[in-house]
């Protein structure tokens, strides 16, 4: 009997097959990167996983169909299972070649989920030691996680219905669920378009510059799109000791801050996209903000020159800011925020926590929400005096519906929820307190590095092996907006009693 | 001629007279209280060596007679609005801390004014913290501290219950949650709501006295120690807390009493009535009593030396730190991360509504977890329409908008807090300023991690501490509504001063 003759329709085993297969370019590209250095031997391990990658895909996706359209309970488990398949099968070439042995899965698993999920945080100890082309591919998962895996398959699906939009905005912030074009495909493409074109202009800028080759520049314009933060050095960007190349990165961190939705109508004339935006100005004050005020004090306690004050406080405000996640700590230890005084630790954990626009690849809880809960709040503070009065909340000069309002705090509530519960879990383990929650708040965010003992120059070494499961399984839930996460099951279950309401019917 | 009546200006007319009142009223009861304080702590003091007594004697003079003078010139204000209750609610508690701020000067604890501030707050905010060495106070000024802290436990009580539900009706303020029909029958006027509370509040003061005195403490400190106890206030009169005592029935005295403490009063008078249906029906207890069980079983296999020690040591530290108390046997700082992070959690999430005891409260947290939860299937049913259900009964659209606001105001204040008082001093850890500044906001007082000489740090981490404790205890709100109407009044009545002039 043929398997193709008569496809299953699961939408979820039809989505998670295309996005498999859409690894295999990746992994080519890797593949390519590492035939051609000289100091590595993992050529083999990227080009295994490249083809199991598109055989399993293309399998699934031959033997499933799609159903007429998607409905909104099966757009989480699709959102859901295509992140953790996807972030199971790029560890493949981690445990394959010579950066994690078998019984090191989780680490494997951990840098895997820690790329897709655009986070940054590592447990190799010597990045430097692994072959360039399985860096790459490191960097490279992050890029495919910046916009996200689900939006670059619904952008080659012809026959997506309602549930195509659903799907995008599942998979939370890889774009908001503006529409670009009447069909959802088509914003899926152009989101991607603009993507592509911030990473090279990145990649091209940080090559042009000296320091730098063209594979620093493509490996850098990866993760700075992504907002993600992986480098294949050890001391990341520090490892330039150039103030030129953190500028260029800066730039970018903070256009991938912004809604891709306003670069792309900006690109197409609309010049006063982002003046328009509450959202853009609010994360433009912020990062202005809490950059004058780390510099100030750094400079007042005098851990360093004015101009190096200016310069460290500047990137780290805005790799914080955008949970990138960068380091620019240099040979003598300059640079290393976790040193910095108190005060300006708590601005950065309020950073961390805050996050980029809502609709760009950076992670936290988003300013949209931070805005709408600090207008919610103003609201209360003149209702205490004006019992009566009703107030709409307005983000520039369009109210707020109250349901996005409800859904926002909703959100804040559950995010607040798993930071507090995985910064239980993880100082249940013996991590001291600074540590286990700016960790929970990192993954959380996808942020990257964390405070106390765990900052830029660390790796996630310094957790227990428990302790590092929860962090990545935290990442996951961040990165999807944790709904996704909370209701893969949905569908299966509903599934589950319809049949079980079946059965009873039929006897 | 048209500007002569503008709207200020008439808005003033009606005002001034019932304004005064508002302002003097408080100060002057306060002063009284204040006397009567002194007066008291005077007597004990002659007990011991008697240093202080001749300057709290001074003392109770002076407050004594301001008080007494005032009172008899003002009339009480019948109060109607929710602004002039907290005006004078946040008046009467500030001039009471600077009360205590005195007595400690009087007393010659210390001499600089900021520590004199942070150490008179602490006990009419119910806050344990401090940075005076206790064994080397004088009697009188133990005394003055147990009283203070008894009168705040009972002045945050009598606000929470009495005061704001009833001026306001009810839906004012009403993240407290007073709307249960037990706790109308507690309360179902003014007087007598004010006598039921006092009533239970006596009476637990005067059984949990009893119990300390049975256990084997002596008359001073088993007074002492009840009113530390029923107010959560948990200043203790030995400088290293109950484990000066090292007895295991004072212990599980105070682990009991702080439990009880941290019950909302409804519950209380249930128990007493013995309104069973109330009490299970009640969610907020339900999960009171669910997470302190949890806390106990989960410390003390952190603890883990000795079982009957370990599970007394979890189950004084675990109640002190649900009822915001602060009374400790061993510093906290010295647990685990885990158990550390644990207590910092129950702190900053505090006792039940309407109890003596402060931080974010349960009821709050339960609305919040349906909150989200209802959030969570909306995303499956866009359209659906539910409401969240506490205690049985749904909860108004307006309390949980009240709640999410006070989230984004508690959060604020915590960070804000944090950042205050690492810019007052810097050698302060992140780590340490966050779990002062919940510590203090929730009322409670100790400190979790990286202990920090309170007597040493900067005036501007001590201000901001005596302020996150008076925030804590009146509740933030509260204060908000207290301080804006300060300052939307005297904008009116600079613009009306402004229009006089423009007249003439």
């Amino acid at each position: 009997m043929n398997p193709f003759a008569r496809p299953i329709t699961s939408p979820t085993f039809h989505v998670v097959g295309l996005a498999l297969m859409m690894l295999a370019p990746g992994l080519l590209f890797a593949t390519a990167i590492e035939w051609g250095s000289s100091t590595s031997h993992d050529e083999w391990a990227l080009l295994g996983t490249a083809v199991i990658c598109f055989t399993v895909g293309w399998v699934v996706r031959r033997t499933t169909e799609l159903g007429d359209d998607v409905r909104a309970v099966s757009v989480f488990s699709i959102v859901a299972w295509t992140w953790i398949v996807c972030s199971l099968f790029g560890a493949l070439p981690y445990l394959f070649g010579s950066m994690f042995t078998l019984s090191e899965w989780d680490g494997a698993l951990f840098e895997s989920i820690s790329g897709f999920s655009c986070t940054g945080s590592t447990v190799l100890a010597d990045i430097e030691s692994n072959g360039r082309g399985v860096l790459m591919w490191r960097q490279l998962t992050q890029w495919y996680g910046g916009m996200g895996m689900v939006v670059l398959a619904v952008s080659v699906l012809p026959y997506l219905g309602v549930g195509g939009l659903a799907l995008m905005t599942a998979e939370a912030p890889g774009h908001s669920s503006d529409r670009l074009a009447p069909r959802v495909s088509e914003t899926a493409r152009r989101l991607w378009l603009v993507y592509c074109g911030i990473t090279a202009a990145v990649a091209i800028a940080v090559w042009s510059l000296p320091n730098a080759s063209l594979y620093d520049g493509v490996a850098h314009g990866f993760t700075t799109a992504a907002t993600g933060g992986f480098s294949p050095y050890n001391s990341s960007a520090g490892h330039f000791d150039s103030a030129a190349i953190e500028l260029v990165l800066v730039a970018g961190m903070i256009l991938c801050g912004i809604s891709f939705t306003q670069h792309y109508r900006f690109a197409s004339g609309d010049r006063r996209a982002y003046r328009r935006s509450a959202e853009t100005r609010a994360f433009l004050t912020m990062l202005t903000v809490a950059f004058a005020v780390v510099a100030v004090i750094n400079w007042r306690q005098g851990l360093a020159g004015f101009g190096t004050a200016v310069r460290d406080s500047l990137f780290t405000v805005v790799t914080l800011g955008t949970s990138t996640g960068f380091g620019n700590v240099r040979d003598d230890g300059i640079g290393n925020f976790v040193v910095w005084g108190g005060a300006v630790q708590i601005v950065l954990l309020v950073l961390m926590t805050v996050g980029g626009c809502v609709g760009s690849t950076s992670g936290g809880s988003k300013v949209y929400r931070s805005l709408i809960s600090g207008k919610h709040l103003t609201r209360e503070i003149r209702r205490l005096r004006h019992r009566q009065g009703v107030f709409p909340i307005k983000l520039g000069r369009d109210p707020v519906p109250e349901d996005i309002v409800s859904s926002a705090f909703g959100f804040l509530i559950l995010f607040f929820g798993f930071v507090l519960a995985g910064s239980l879990v993880v100082a249940a383990t013996g991590t001291d307190l600074l540590t286990s929650t700016s960790a929970a708040i990192s993954a959380m965010s996808n942020m990257g590095p964390a405070l106390g003992e765990a900052g830029p120059t660390q790796n996630f070494l310094v957790f227990d092996r428990p302790a590092r499961l929860v962090l990545a399984a935290l990442m996951l839930i961040g990165r999807l907006e944790i709904y996704a996460v909370m209701l893969m099951f949905a569908s299966a279950a509903r599934r589950y009693r319809h049949a079980r309401r079946t059965v009873v019917r039929v006897r | 001629m048209t500007s002569t009546f503008s709207s200020a200006s008439r808005r003033r007319g009606l005002v001034t007279a019932p304004r005064i009142q508002f302002v003097r009223f408080p100060i002057a009861l306060s002063m009284a209280q204040l006397g009567a304080c002194f007066a008291i702590s005077a007597l004990v003091d002659l007990t011991d060596d008697g240093d202080t007594a001749a300057a709290f004697l001074a003392g109770a003079v002076v407050c004594g007679a301001i008080g007494a003078f005032e009172l008899r010139r003002v009339t009480r204000p019948s109060v109607t609005s929710a602004p002039a209750v907290m005006t004078m609610a946040t008046l009467a508690f500030t001039v009471l801390a600077l009360g205590g701020a005195a007595a400690h000067l009087l007393a010659d604890a210390t001499d600089e004014i900021d520590t004199a501030l942070l150490e008179g707050t602490a006990p009419i905010t119910t806050t344990a913290m401090t940075g005076l060495d206790a064994d080397s106070l004088p009697r009188g000024l133990l005394m003055f501290r147990a009283l203070l802290q008894w009168m705040g436990g009972l002045g945050g009580l009598i606000v929470a219950l009495v005061v704001i539900p009833l001026v306001v009706g009810g839906k004012e303020l009403r993240g407290r949650g007073q709307s249960d029909r037990g706790e109308r029958a507690l309360i179902h006027g003014r007087t007598q709501g004010v006598q039921n509370v006092a009533a239970i509040y006596v009476a637990g003061s005067i059984l949990v006295g009893i119990a300390y005195l049975v256990a084997g403490l002596g008359v001073f400190d088993s007074i002492a120690h009840a009113m530390a106890t029923v107010s959560t206030g948990g200043l203790s009169t030995r400088t290293g807390s109950l484990a000066a005592f090292d007895d295991s029935a004072v212990e599980w005295v105070a682990a009991v009493g702080m439990a009880v403490a941290g019950l909302n009063l409804g519950v209380v008078w249930w128990v007493l009535r013995g309104d069973r249906r109330a009490l299970r029906r009640n969610t907020e207890l339900r999960v009171y009593l669910g997470v302190m069980g949890l806390a106990i079983v989960a410390l003390a296999l952190w603890i883990g030396d000795g079982a009957a020690s370990a599970i007394r040591t979890a189950t004084l530290t675990v109640t002190s730190a649900m009822s915001t108390t602060g009374f400790t046997t061993d510093a906290w700082w010295n647990l685990d991360a885990g158990a550390q992070m644990l207590l910092l959690t129950l702190l900053g999430v505090g006792a039940m509504t309407a109890s003596a005891g402060g931080g974010f409260r349960y009821l709050r947290a339960i609305q919040a977890f349906g909150f989200a939860l209802r959030e969570l299937r909306r995303q499956l049913h866009p359209s659906a329409v539910t409401v969240v259900r506490v205690n049985g009964r749904a909860v108004e659209e307006r309390t949980l908008e009240r709640m999410t606001g006070y989230i984004v105001l508690y959060v604020t204040v915590v960070a804000a807090g944090g950042m205050l008082i690492e810019l007052g001093d810097s050698g302060i850890t992140p780590s340490a300023a966050i779990s002062l500044s919940v510590s203090a906001l929730s009322t409670a007082g100790p400190q979790v991690i990286d202990p920090v000489d309170l007597g040493s740090v900067g005036t501007i981490t001590k201000v901001t501490l005596s302020a996150l404790m008076l925030l804590g205890r009146l509740s933030i709100y509260a204060v908000l509504l207290a301080v804006i109407n300060f300052v939307v009044r005297s904008a009116e009545r600079v613009e009306d001063q402004w229009h006089r002039s423009a007249d003439r």
